[in-house]
């Protein structure tokens, strides 16, 4: 058989392919699909498993307030808006205090611009291993430094201005936005890091109205803010300023409100100093009543089962989804082959090979084949740029 | 040899005349210049009731003959075992002296794209290749290589079939007799030793199928190759050196058969 004769097949049914460019195209469409949607899958969830698990095993205890174990890993570790109660700082600092572990406090309350505001002090950046690309971190109250992923969707970077969400937009008599100066990008980190703003744990406090500056009015200035006085004392109306910020010359009036050591939090970070300082730390924390320590890596263990076992579930509807595409697209082809009779049999009489006549009719399947492989490989690819963790976040 | 029994009453001076031949006379031939030769044929279908059976057939080289008989007398089915698409059960199909049945599948293909040129009713052109692309198929089927005089043959046989201008047009874009003219340069192509023509003009209008008809004797005469066509045209009957009645010339009947092509 002639080579030529094969190489003048693969043309003819490359002709042919593009001559019925919809009918191909459908083809190549429809089996890029079944092929694509498993191979995405797995690839997410088997990033989505290494992300998590590494993140979990990077993070020894977390402590919290008594609740739902899965929502304090959550909320602690992705930040997730889980609802959590909080707990007063004093018991972070009693565990520093106790020389087995070092603690990092997080206060997860707040949002900016729908990201998550993470409270917390320059440890948790070291102990994350992040690091400061553009600008430098945050220092004083009111300062932030923003995640990669949230500086690149918003356009904003060092020296820009970012507003806390307010706690419900009816609430007008509630606490005001707080307006954050933006210090510092973080590095991409392909981690929940990304998607968060990070401040320090006294901003927090007073996004939450825990804390607050005074601000002066000038009543000749400012007379439609004054409403009337008060034993001598201007009563402002709430228009005094759609918005607080800590600048420098407010910072001196900056309070709490109650001792410093109640001041709340919702999780902390513990890092025990080896094995035993560990085990000694959870068996002091586990006997209390007030509070919730746990092991993320065994907490995501166990809702990765669930999200996997679901996953296997995902991927047993897909397979059989592509089987019956590719079922279908079989059917596809042999009736395209029947309807092609006359043309074939002209080529037949013509005098075309069996080898040749095989060549032309294999040949069109691997050109679909190969483009739909394309189509699979680039949806692969695609998919390496969606986060990693985006699974959890979809489970959730 | 023809024997004079093959030829139609409609035409006996026709079996005279032989084109391009000095005195117009049919010579004695010997056995070597009888291009297509069948002998005892005797040949069914599986599973039909036709059967078509011929004690003697020829063709010459050189010569035009036309092949009638009533719908269903087995006329495409005798141009498929000439050209050894089909084999017969009993008797023998010589092209040159060569058995077909003898000679394999792959040497009877062998044969179809060298030394036989197909026409077909229909036309049968690739929806999806242009008019020089159709042209060139059975070069390029054959496994040799499109060589510049190949091209150029292609050029010339379109030039003189007067669709030179429409090389590049795909057939849907081409009036019937234009896909006719296409097919018919597709057909010689390879330089053929015969012709086969399946109603080449039955899908024409009278005008268009003369003119086709010109084309494919001139394309014929000029190869000195032999044409055997198959028509329900009578008034053309007179353009062919001899007539074949096969409706008259099979042994095992005339009526219509289910099952014959």
């Amino acid at each position: 058989m002639s080579t030529r004769a094969h190489i003048h097949a693969i043309s003819l049914a490359w002709r042919h392919l593009t001559f019925h460019g919809f009918r191909s195209c459908t083809i190549i469409l429809a089996l890029g699909i079944s092929i694509a949607l498993p191979l995405v899958t797995g690839s997410l969830l088997d990033r989505g498993e290494t992300a998590t698990m590494d993140r979990a095993e990077a993070t020894p205890l977390v402590l919290g307030a008594p609740g739902g174990s899965v929502d304090l890993v959550l909320a602690s570790l992705w930040f997730l808006p889980e609802p959590l109660d909080s707990f007063a700082i004093s018991e972070s600092d009693a565990i520093n205090e106790s020389q087995l572990a070092t603690s990092i406090p997080l206060s997860l309350a707040a949002r900016a611009s729908g990201h998550p505001v993470v409270g917390t002090d320059v440890e948790y950046l070291r102990f994350r291993g992040r690091t400061v690309g553009q600008g430098r971190s945050f220092a004083v109250p009111g300062e932030c430094v923003l995640g990669a992923d949230v500086a690149r969707s918003s356009g904003l970077g060092p020296g820009d201005v970012i507003l806390t969400d307010p706690e419900g937009l009816l609430d007008i008599g509630g606490g005001y936005p707080l307006r954050l100066r933006i210090t510092g990008v973080l590095e991409k980190s392909e981690s929940a890091d990304d998607a968060a703003v990070f401040c320090d744990l006294r901003t927090s406090w007073i996004i939450a109205g825990h804390g607050h500056v005074h601000i002066e009015i000038d009543e000749e200035t400012d007379p439609h803010v004054l409403m009337g006085e008060n034993e001598g004392r201007p009563i402002a109306s709430s228009a005094v300023t759609p918005y607080t910020e800590l600048t420098a010359d407010r910072l001196d009036s900056l309070h709490f409100h109650g001792a410093a050591s109640d001041l709340p939090i919702e999780a902390v970070i513990i890092i025990p100093n080896d094995e035993k300082s560990g085990t000694i730390l959870s068996a002091r924390l586990d006997r209390r009543e007030d509070l919730l320590l746990v092991t993320p890596s065994s907490v995501v263990r166990e809702i990765l089962e669930r999200v996997f076992r679901v996953g296997a579930l995902v991927g047993g509807v897909l397979l059989a989804t592509g089987v019956a595409t590719l079922a279908v697209i079989g059917l596809v082809l042999v009736l395209s082959v029947r309807l092609r009779k006359d043309e074939l049999t002209t080529l037949r009489m013509i005098g075309i090979s069996r080898g040749t006549y095989v060549t032309l009719l294999l040949s069109e399947v691997l050109i679909l084949i190969v483009f739909a492989a394309v189509i699979g490989v680039l949806a692969v690819w695609a998919s390496s740029f969606l986060p990693a963790d985006l699974v959890l976040r979809l489970a959730n | 040899m023809i024997r004079l029994g093959t030829c139609h009453p409609y035409r006996p001076h026709a079996l005279f005349k032989v084109k391009n031949r000095p005195g117009n006379e049919v010579p004695l031939m010997s056995h070597a210049d009888q291009l297509l030769k069948i002998h005892g044929l005797d040949f069914s279908y599986s599973g039909t009731s036709f059967r078509l059976c011929l004690e003697e057939f020829g063709l010459d080289t050189g010569r035009t003959m036309a092949l009638i008989g009533r719908s269903g007398c087995g006329k495409s089915t005798l141009l498929d075992l000439a050209c050894g698409i089909r084999t017969p059960q009993k008797g023998t199909v010589e092209f040159e002296g060569r058995d077909l049945a003898g000679i394999g599948d792959e040497a009877r293909r062998l044969l179809r794209l060298d030394s036989v040129g197909l026409v077909f009713q229909e036309f049968r052109l690739l929806d999806y290749l242009t008019v020089l692309d159709s042209i060139l198929l059975p070069i390029r089927l054959s496994g040799r290589p499109v060589t510049s005089e190949i091209r150029e043959r292609a050029h010339e046989l379109a030039r003189r079939a007067g669709i030179q201008d429409l090389l590049k047009r795909r057939p849907q874009r081409l009036s019937q007799g234009e896909r006719q003219r296409a097919a018919i340069c597709r057909a010689l192509i390879g330089t053929p030793r015969l012709v086969l023509a399946d109603e080449p003009t039955g899908n024409l209008d009278p005008a268009t199928a003369e003119s086709v008809l010109d084309l494919l004797f001139e394309q014929v005469a000029e190869a000195e190759a032999a044409l055997l066509v198959i028509t329900h045209d009578h008034e053309i009957l007179p353009r062919f050196d001899e007539v074949f009645d096969l409706s008259e010339r099979n042994l095992a009947g005339t009526k219509t058969k289910a099952g014959a092509r």
